[in-house]
């Protein structure tokens, strides 16, 4: 009842006319930055940060979140049309989803995965209006012991999950939580490794780090390989998907839509996780698995499903225990915090308008998004038939105003440039950014838990397994850690380097 | 796995000069941890894990005579042309200006990663950088630097 009551209030706030259109923005803006490669969510919300200044921050937050959850729209058009993933949540769709478009079925594989989209998207909404509050509450007797054992078991998720080495991605998290460590410590106010760059005092920012990490080195891949757009863009017709191809795709749909929830809960988990999650299960579940990889619908709808599904799920941990559970939501997360607002437990009872009034927006945001995407098709493919050296630039010019708008400082666009140096290295040396964008987000926190916690029980590390909730997530992180000596693969590893 | 050779002793270099840096810091103690601690011990992980990648590469170096080649540099000139133009960019462009830097920024891409003529590039530089000074600057409100046109109004 109590989740009723709250849709109704949210209602109340996300149908005021100007909240409509800033969601109608959002989803709008976000789809578009799902189309295009390159520009991912997070930098598309960082970049529209400094514009929600002056609006209310229900306003502001349904406006954000719309880029979100209409970035997983968008990005399914670019790989099935073209081939190249227009966000990071999509690669797998490509597999499928463009050899559904070279046999002339561009349109089912895009009515399905803006169907699949929408059932998993709404599907996750009512899990996140369900599952939110009552977390809420436990969340309340979380101390410094339970935050340091999740953010260890989120971190363990993350590398377990990644597809290559378990080793690289543990160091991948070692060096986000040195480098989380940049910039004063807020315990003694000591400066550490700042070398007296006064920007460097607040610690690396987040949105920098992401835009370099995922934008710019994106480009710079592309731009060596010198990207040949192939638009299918003549045989893109007949966009419902017929009898056989929803019998095809709806135990797909419905295996992403718990998959990808689940998933998108986990801190570390995320829709890019669960979209490759989703696609090995179908192929394992099918009876055709041959059939992947050459056109199978259901391998774009169970992983389109997923990826939307897992945004609902990912702001559970950001609302209920201020963790954001990926770079999106700790980019989110700093927007609640600079519109005044105290993430964690008690955000529900001070703001109860931001979660409902979020809530409440995103069911209108995804039936928006239905409505608009299919008939939009024809406008994102004039845009993805600019030829890539008109647009990489464009992309570039984003992320360069993006960094600069931030705090004013070419500090934070050199910063930029030089993770966008180190994102590019990183794919070349075959090691995985997110579990260090995880840490680098997550290290502040897991530091304050542990020293907290050490200070609380006078050096003793038993303080982790004294308390049940603390020992159960310590518990489940050191399995995931030893299972691949005793299981003979990971359920991921290899997956990205296979496909 | 000759990367993993390279990428695992430079991380275990990087390692060691963080663990010393970070107990330069001060460790503290168990029952009050110092600013260094949490630094020192992902220092020190960092080094472990990095030892193994290099040790399992050194590994498999020996058992496969033919390691795996250093990736084909076709491609690698274009990738650092655009990261030295960026920096660039960010090094004048409080000097000259939004405006100006981003145009002189778009008609270097255009004329060097896959070249187009003179005209298109002009064009394309000069409507892209009032295009995105007019979206940012007067619409979404960004402070962008005017630099040498400041006097223009700008």
């Amino acid at each position: 009842m109590e989740s009723i009551g709250g849709l109704i209030y949210g209602l109340g706030i996300a149908l005021k006319p100007i909240n409509l259109i800033y969601c109608f923005l959002g989803v709008t803006m976000g789809t578009l930055v799902g189309v295009l490669p390159g520009l991912g969510p997070s930098a598309a919300i960082s970049l529209l940060i400094p514009t929600t200044f002056h609006v209310s921050p229900e306003s502001a937050f349904i406006m954000l979140a719309g880029i979100y959850y209409g970035a997983m729209y968008g990005g399914s058009t670019t790989s099935i049309l073209v081939n190249i993933p227009g966000e990071a949540a999509s690669v797998v769709t490509c597999l499928d989803g463009y050899q559904m478009a070279r046999q002339g079925r561009a349109g089912p594989a895009l009515g399905i995965s803006a169907f699949g989209s929408f059932i998993g998207g709404t599907l996750s909404i009512v899990g996140l209006m369900v599952a939110a509050p009552p977390l809420a509450s436990i969340a309340l007797q979380f101390g410094p012991p339970e935050y340091f054992s999740l953010m260890i078991l989120g971190l363990t998720i993350l590398s377990y999950l990644s597809g290559g080495s378990m080793v690289k991605s543990f160091m991948m998290a070692c060096l986000g939580i040195l480098l989380g460590c940049v910039g004063m410590d807020t315990i003694n106010g000591v400066n550490r490794f700042t070398y007296g760059i006064p920007e460097l005092i607040d610690g690396i920012g987040i949105v920098p780090v992401v835009m370099g990490l995922f934008g710019i080195s994106e480009v710079l891949l592309n731009v060596e390989q010198s990207l040949k757009q192939e638009v299918f863009v003549k045989r893109v017709k007949n966009l419902l998907p017929n009898w056989r191809d929803w019998m095809d795709s709806i135990g797909a749909i419905i295996r992403g839509s718990f998959l990808g929830f689940f998933l998108g809960v986990l801190p570390g988990g995320g829709a890019i996780v669960a979209s490759f999650a989703s696609y090995a299960v179908e192929k394992k579940v099918s009876k055709h698995p041959e059939q992947f990889g050459k056109g199978a619908i259901a391998g774009v709808a169970g992983p389109e499903t997923a990826n939307n599904a897992a945004t609902g799920g990912a702001f559970i941990p950001l609302f209920t225990l201020g963790i954001p559970a990926n770079a999106v939501m700790a980019v989110l997360l700093g927007a609640l915090m600079i519109h005044g607002l105290r993430t964690g437990p008690l955000l529900m009872k001070e703001a109860p308008g931001i979660f409902w009034g979020t809530v409440a927006s995103m069911y209108v945001g995804n039936i928006i998004l239905l409505i608009l995407n299919l008939p939009l098709i024809p406008v994102w493919v004039k845009i993805l038939k600019v030829p890539y050296v008109f647009l990489f630039p464009a992309i570039l010019i984003f992320c360069l105003i993006g960094a600069y708008s931030l705090n004013n400082s070419i500090v934070e666009v050199v910063l930029m440039v030089l993770f966008g140096l180190i994102g590019y290295l990183f794919k070349k040396f075959h090691y995985e950014g997110a579990p260090f964008i995880m840490a680098l987000i997550l290290g502040p926190m897991l530091e304050d838990g542990l020293r907290q916690s050490l200070i609380l029980s006078n050096g003793s590390f038993g303080i982790f397994v004294a308390r049940p909730l603390s020992l159960g997530l310590i518990l489940i992180s050191a399995f995931l850690v030893f299972s691949p000596i005793f299981l003979r693969k990971r359920p991921t590893a290899g997956l990205k380097d296979n496909d | 796995m000759r990367l993993d050779l390279i990428s695992g002793f430079f991380w275990f270099s990087f390692s060691i000069l963080a663990a010393l840096g970070s107990y330069q810091l001060n460790l503290g103690s168990w029952q009050k941890p110092g600013s260094g601690f949490l630094p020192f011990g992902a220092a020190c992980l960092l080094g472990i894990f990095s030892f193994i990648i290099f040790l399992q590469a050194l590994w498999t170096e020996k058992r496969i005579a033919k390691g795996e080649a250093w990736p084909e540099p076709k491609g690698w000139p274009k990738a650092v042309l655009v990261l030295c133009t960026l920096l660039g960019y960010a090094l004048c462009l409080e000097r000259v200006g939004f405006i100006i830097a981003t145009f002189l920024l778009l008609c270097l891409l255009l004329k060097t990663i896959e070249p187009q003529t003179w005209p298109k590039t002009i064009i394309f530089s000069f409507f892209g950088s009032l295009l995105s000074y007019l979206i940012f600057q007067t619409f979404l409100k960004a402070q962008l630097p005017a630099g040498l046109l400041a006097g223009l109004g700008f």
